[in-house]
């Protein structure tokens, strides 16, 4: 079914809509939640909160592209999930590795910044600005890793790369998005 | 704020990129794996190699495999010799390498050279253009048909030098390499590989005597072509529209060529492990 006829019936409030949603992207949603969970009970009710909070947000929000945007709330709502879990610990998964390579992009010098919020929109526009730089398969290979938390043996077997290949890219991505992150002042 | 609460912030960060990067990277997902093509469509080293095992079990005795101490380098050099005389191998899954035989005018004084010489003009008359880079299979073959030739997988560097006769230098690692594997084939190619920690090929380094134009085995259609200075030689570098490379060079009588795996060596990558083989 069309993304615009499902959000039509969003905008009429027919509860269709979920069930059309769930038919064809159910399956994209739960993945999604599982790279960040690892769990498949809790990706499904990840999956199940995406569908009501998509339900609360259409209308008035009319979404371009509907895919992506469910693909933005479900991951949302995993990593909440997964900080709700692992509040006082890192815990098993992809996400402690993710985060502790993304570390790297910080500099070492970095200055403090305060959590208000001020920065984020100077944070996307640097994240947009680094994947347009990119090449295609690198901004693919980055996205798999740390947009959906795929693991780099995933990752391997969903290119056809080698394990090594899909390091060596994340590893040069993480550095060039440092490179630009310093080159833009985001850290002081 | 310290580091790991920036990273949490770049990592919930990436939930806002611009959607058709969500989305292209979906389409990933679902989409053909992709690397298998490129692989077939290069003469390398793997399927030679996967090639060379087939023929040991087709041919039987016109095969020889490394037998370690049972074996001296002369008597497996006396029966690649022999091996190669005989090459009545015409399958079409294999693939032949530019021949030793192809030598320059410099080395014409020897009398190995001049049989050398002879066996050349022989090659050359069923070469596909006059610029060995391929020899056809004798007697039923048909122009365009190609075959493998054997190959002896030795021990160490020191061994594949003995094997070829002739003195290689490569680096002990390329990219994330953590094997290497020598190989030499009867053709007179020395063959040096570097495996990841899966198994998977990282690079191909070729040495051979001879100044052949291009023994990189690559077939690049339509790539670009640039030509970089490496100490006190000119190396050519192919790149083609997936990003891959294939670098080949002649110096002092001997032919090079540097191939890395797929597209994840930058030209400085390529350019610092030519600077490491001689």
């Amino acid at each position: 079914m069309d993304d615009q006829l499902i959000i039509d019936m969003y905008f009429n409030r027919d509860e269709q809509a979920i069930t059309c949603t769930a038919e064809k992207y159910g399956r994209l949603l739960r993945s999604i939640a599982y790279g960040i969970l690892r769990s498949h009970e809790d990706s499904e009710e990840c999956e199940n909160d995406t569908y009501m909070k998509t339900w609360n947000i259409i209308p008035p929000t009319r979404p371009n592209a509907f895919q992506a945007f469910l693909a933005k709330i479900t991951r949302n709502l995993s990593l909440d999930r997964y900080d709700q879990m692992h509040a006082a610990k890192r815990g098993a998964g992809e996400v402690p590795l993710m985060l502790d390579e993304l570390e790297e992009c910080i500099p070492d010098d970095s200055a403090s910044s305060t959590d208000d919020g001020s920065n984020d929109e100077e944070l996307k526009r640097i994240l947009d600005k680094f994947l347009e730089t990119l090449p295609s398969d690198a901004r693919k290979i980055f996205m798999r890793r740390y947009f959906f938390g795929d693991s780099v043996n995933e990752i391997s077997d969903m290119f056809g790369f080698g394990k090594s290949k899909v390091k060596m890219s994340l590893s040069r991505s993480r550095d060039a998005l440092k490179s630009l992150l310093e080159s833009e002042g985001y850290y002081g | 704020m310290a580091k790991s609460d920036e990273a949490k912030r770049l990592l919930r960060a990436m939930s806002d990129v611009d959607e058709k990067y969500i989305s292209e990277a979906i389409g990933e997902a679902v989409a053909p794996k992709k690397a298998v093509t490129t692989k077939l469509r290069r003469s390398g080293i793997t399927i030679t190699a996967i090639a060379a095992v087939l023929t040991v079990a087709f041919l039987g005795a016109v095969i020889f495999i490394n037998r370690g101490s049972s074996q001296t380098t002369t008597e497996m050099r006396d029966q690649r010799d022999e091996a190669y005389s005989e090459r009545d191998i015409n399958t079409d899954l294999f693939y032949a390498y530019g021949s030793t035989m192809h030598n320059d005018a410099s080395s014409a004084d020897t009398a190995e050279a001049g049989a050398a010489a002879a066996e050349a003009e022989e090659v050359e008359e069923d070469s596909l253009d006059g610029d060995i880079s391929y020899v056809a299979p004798a007697d039923d073959a048909s122009e365009g048909d190609t075959y493998a030739l054997s190959c002896i997988e030795a021990e160490d560097i020191d061994s594949l030098c003995e094997l070829a006769g002739f003195d290689l230098e490569v680096p002990g690692q390329a990219g994330d390499s953590t094997e290497q594997r020598f190989f030499y084939y009867f053709n007179g190619i020395a063959v040096v590989q570097y495996f990841g920690e899966d198994g998977e090929l990282i690079c191909t380094i070729r040495k051979v005597k001879g100044n052949i134009n291009d023994i990189s085995g690559v077939d690049f259609s339509g790539t670009g072509e640039t030509t970089v200075e490496v100490s006190d030689y000119s190396v050519t570098v192919l790149t083609n529209d997936d990003g891959e490379m294939a670098a080949f060079w002649t110096h002092e009588g001997y032919s090079y060529s540097v191939v890395p795996e797929g597209d994840s060596f930058t030209e400085d990558d390529l350019i610092a492990l030519i600077e490491d083989v001689a």
